[in-house]
């Protein structure tokens, strides 16, 4: 079980988070869905070790993680992949981008070629393989920075707004990805949405975050109008 | 395409060029120390045993004297004859040579300061310090001479004029006004004519060379104390004239001084020897007597002669002790 | 001057500040990306120093050097004074600071989800570096070049601890200043452009680095 339990976070004088906790199991999507500047992306990123939270604590599969130590904070996020919102690209080749950070986490050569092959594949990136990254569209760096994501093998995947610059056809085809690459690695997959339907089609939970509380939560059946009302 | 194997190869790459450059360079100081082998193999005769170890003289001298590329001539000679020294030399200020000289440095002096000379012999530094050729200093001056230096008998009384003139504001003097040589014997005239230009605002120091401050003294038609070489290098580009000249206090002496071996153990001091003996050897009197710049005659030898020219210094004339029979004693012994 | 010995010169002058600023780039572009990417107690006064010794006066470095590496200094027994290899040490020393601190600034002024991102990665500092570095390649590359530009131009540092010999630890700007205090003006207008030249030279040079490396960055 991934837990955050009663996270505060403030930024200055204004509280972003308070109060919020959520829990996460093996296999399922969380997905976590609210209005702008309600702190979901903070909490994320609280969530991918980033950044500690005022008060409240993380917990791993039983590990309290402790943000003061730089040793076990990276073990920890050895295990997770990030994904910002406008996510960031190397000056580098398509491939490279995928193939670099898993050579440099230790995983060798012919490994790496394959996941990365095998990524770029199942998300149509074949074709840019060899281009400069930086010249990619907003939706194809989006889909370059999951497939880097998705090829470390994560135990935790944390998206923030995955398929925002995303073709709707495109963006059905990364929820079926993302739904099946949950159950079959059993990992813990926490997506911040910026679309209901999304949340319908992919959520095993949902929380709705307003204002640096959670307002909501719902698992198994989304009432897209319930969710309406909050944002 | 690994890139972090292209990376590692890029660094090694750049370390081997810089580590390979390095080592080149170090080599080529030709360091004489004798843990390092010989840069360059000896140029002498084919008979073997000669396989003298390459050894650096370095000779600290002023800025003047190198311009004059005395050094230059001499080192050919020199070097044709002991091939297997190489001639090098720093040239600096007199003041520097000397500090220079001090921390041993160097391994010889050539300056033409004899107070500050004779400072560092007795203070131990230098060792068998020898006068081996002179030129002399001229007071140049504007043509129409508003202190009426022409007339002065001697040096002193030139610059006293030159004193009163400046102070009615009839004429301008142009210092070195950086502790060379030339610019210590100016100072020591103004003395010996008891008076004080420093600050005052015709006494202008332009803190730069020779050359520069003629310049600057014929821009200004100024007086100005110039070495008598440098003077007919540039007669034809300015309107200054001689105008007070052949005063002993105008000699100009240049003395060779090898730092003392006992003072500073690792200065090459039998290749010191060996280049000051040629110095003051027929041959090497003969080169630096009939050496000329641009066809103007630049020094005149004097080896054994200072007392001619009106000069009794006991540390080169004692009968017993004085460097003159030294290094004839050297000479004959070669 | 003849122009065997103005190649000579020329080519000293080129070696000596290349292999000055490329040993200070190999050490300051670490230094200055590891103070960037790192957070620690004297960071602030770490960050301050090199920038104050970013402005060392070239002939204030050169005198201290002299002091060290004299017969009778410290380091007197290392035997390197008045030898190119004390010029490369007083160029290499002028260089770090600027070198370090312009790294600094570049990797500090990357955006900050990328930064973020390299973060989330969890990598051992090492590669950390290695991917800033990479993206920060043109900010890094301008302060080698201002290095570059120092070391070639500065004349302070190399004739104390150089000596200005000729054919030995004479390099264009020492030669200038001595054609000059000997009144030859066309040499020295003729090692004048020379020097031109080759700034003119790594300017280009660089430039070029700068497109070609840059080619595809954000």
């Amino acid at each position: 079980m991934l837990k955050a339990v009663n996270i505060v976070k403030s930024l200055g004088e204004t509280k972003i988070l308070d109060n919020v906790s959520l829990v996460a199991h093996r296999g399922e999507i969380v997905v976590i869905v609210g209005p702008n500047g309600a702190g979901k992306t903070t909490l994320l990123k609280i969530l991918a070790l980033l950044t500690p939270p005022d008060e409240g604590h993380i917990d791993i599969d039983g590990s309290l993680v402790d943000f003061s130590n730089e040793e076990d904070k990276r073990r920890m996020q050895e295990k997770i992949a990030y994904l910002p919102q406008k996510p960031p690209v190397f000056t580098a080749s398509v491939y490279t981008n995928i193939y670099l950070p898993l050579r440099l986490r230790g995983i060798e050569s012919g490994e790496a070629r394959r996941r990365t092959e095998h990524w770029l594949t199942t998300l149509r990136l074949s074709e840019h393989a060899k281009k400069n990254a930086h010249k990619l569209s907003g939706g194809q760096k989006q889909l370059l920075a999951l497939a880097r994501a998705l090829a470390l093998d994560p135990e935790i995947l944390l998206l923030d707004e995955p398929t925002s610059s995303l073709a709707p056809s495109t963006a059905e085809l990364v929820q079926d990805i993302l739904k099946s690459y949950a159950r079959e690695k059993n990992c813990y997959a926490i997506v911040v949405s910026h679309s209901t339907a999304e949340a319908k089609r992919i959520a095993d939970t949902l929380h709705v975050l307003v204002s640096g509380r959670i307002k909501a939560t719902f698992t198994g059946k989304i009432p897209e109008e319930e969710i309406l009302k909050w944002i | 395409m690994d890139k972090q194997k292209l990376v590692y190869v890029l660094i090694a790459i750049v370390v081997v060029v810089i580590a390979g450059s390095l080592i080149n360079c170090l080599f080529h100081t030709n360091r004489s120390s004798p843990a390092l082998p010989a840069g360059k193999p000896a140029q002498g005769p084919p008979g073997g045993a000669q396989a003298k170890q390459r050894v650096v003289l370095r000779i600290a001298t002023t800025t003047s004297l190198d311009a004059t590329g005395l050094l230059d001539a001499v080192k050919k000679s020199f070097e044709a004859k002991y091939p297997w020294i190489e001639v090098t030399w720093v040239s600096v200020g007199t003041g520097q040579a000397i500090e220079i000289g001090r921390r041993g440095d160097a391994d010889m002096l050539i300056v033409h300061n004899r107070e500050l000379e004779n400072q560092f012999i007795s203070e131990g530094y230098g060792v068998h310090g020898i006068t081996f050729a002179y030129n002399d200093f001229v007071l140049l001056g504007p043509p129409e001479d508003p202190a009426g230096v022409k007339g002065a008998k001697g040096a002193v009384e030139a610059f006293k004029a030159i004193f009163q003139a400046a102070e009615q504001g009839k004429a301008v003097f142009v210092s070195r006004g950086d502790k060379s040589g030339t610019n210590l014997r100016e100072l020591l005239l103004w003395s010996q004519a008891g008076v004080k230009p420093a600050g005052k605002p015709w006494y202008k120091e332009t803190g730069q060379g020779m050359a520069q401050t003629l310049m600057v003294a014929d821009q200004l038609g100024a007086y100005t104390l110039c070495d008598r070489s440098t003077f007919l290098a540039f007669k034809d580009k300015i309107h200054l004239a001689i105008l007070n000249e052949g005063d002993p206090l105008y000699l100009n002496l240049y003395r060779a001084i090898p730092v003392n071996p006992k003072r500073l153990p690792n200065v090459h001091y039998n290749e010191s020897l060996l280049f000051v003996s040629f110095l003051v050897s027929p041959e090497g009197q003969r080169v630096i007597g009939t050496y000329a710049k641009n066809g103007a005659k630049m020094f005149n030898v004097c080896f054994g002669n200072l007392t001619r020219l009106g000069i009794y210094d006991p540390y080169e004339y004692d009968e017993e002790s004085g460097q003159v029979k030294f290094y004839r004693e050297l000479l004959a012994r070669s | 001057m003849e122009v065997s010995e103005l190649l000579q010169i020329t080519l000293l002058t080129i070696r000596v500040s290349g292999t000055a600023v490329s040993l200070s780039s190999i050490v300051g572009i670490w230094l200055g990306s590891y103070i960037a990417i790192r957070e620690f107690k004297l960071k602030k006064l770490v960050v301050t120093l090199v920038n104050t010794f970013m402005g060392t006066p070239p002939v204030l470095l050169g005198l201290v050097l002299y002091l060290l590496l004299s017969r009778s200094g410290p380091l007197g027994f290392l035997g390197v004074l008045f030898t190119p290899a004390a010029m490369i040490l007083a160029q290499f020393l002028l260089t770090l600071p600027i070198v370090t601190g312009l790294s600094t600034s570049a990797v500090e002024s990357l955006p900050r989800e990328l930064k973020e991102y390299v973060d989330s990665l969890a990598l051992p500092d090492f590669y950390k570096v290695l991917l800033l570095v990479n993206e920060a390649r043109i900010g890094i590359l301008s302060g080698v070049l201002a290095a570059l530009s120092r070391a070639v131009s500065e004349v302070g540092a190399v004739i104390i601890v150089g000596g200005n010999i000729r054919y030995y630890t004479r390099v264009l700007t020492t030669a200038i200043v001595f054609y000059t205090s000997s009144g030859d003006f066309d040499t020295v207008l003729e090692l004048g452009l020379v020097l031109t030249v080759v700034y003119f030279a790594i300017n280009t040079a660089v430039l070029l680095l700068r497109y070609k490396v840059g080619e595809g960055s954000a």
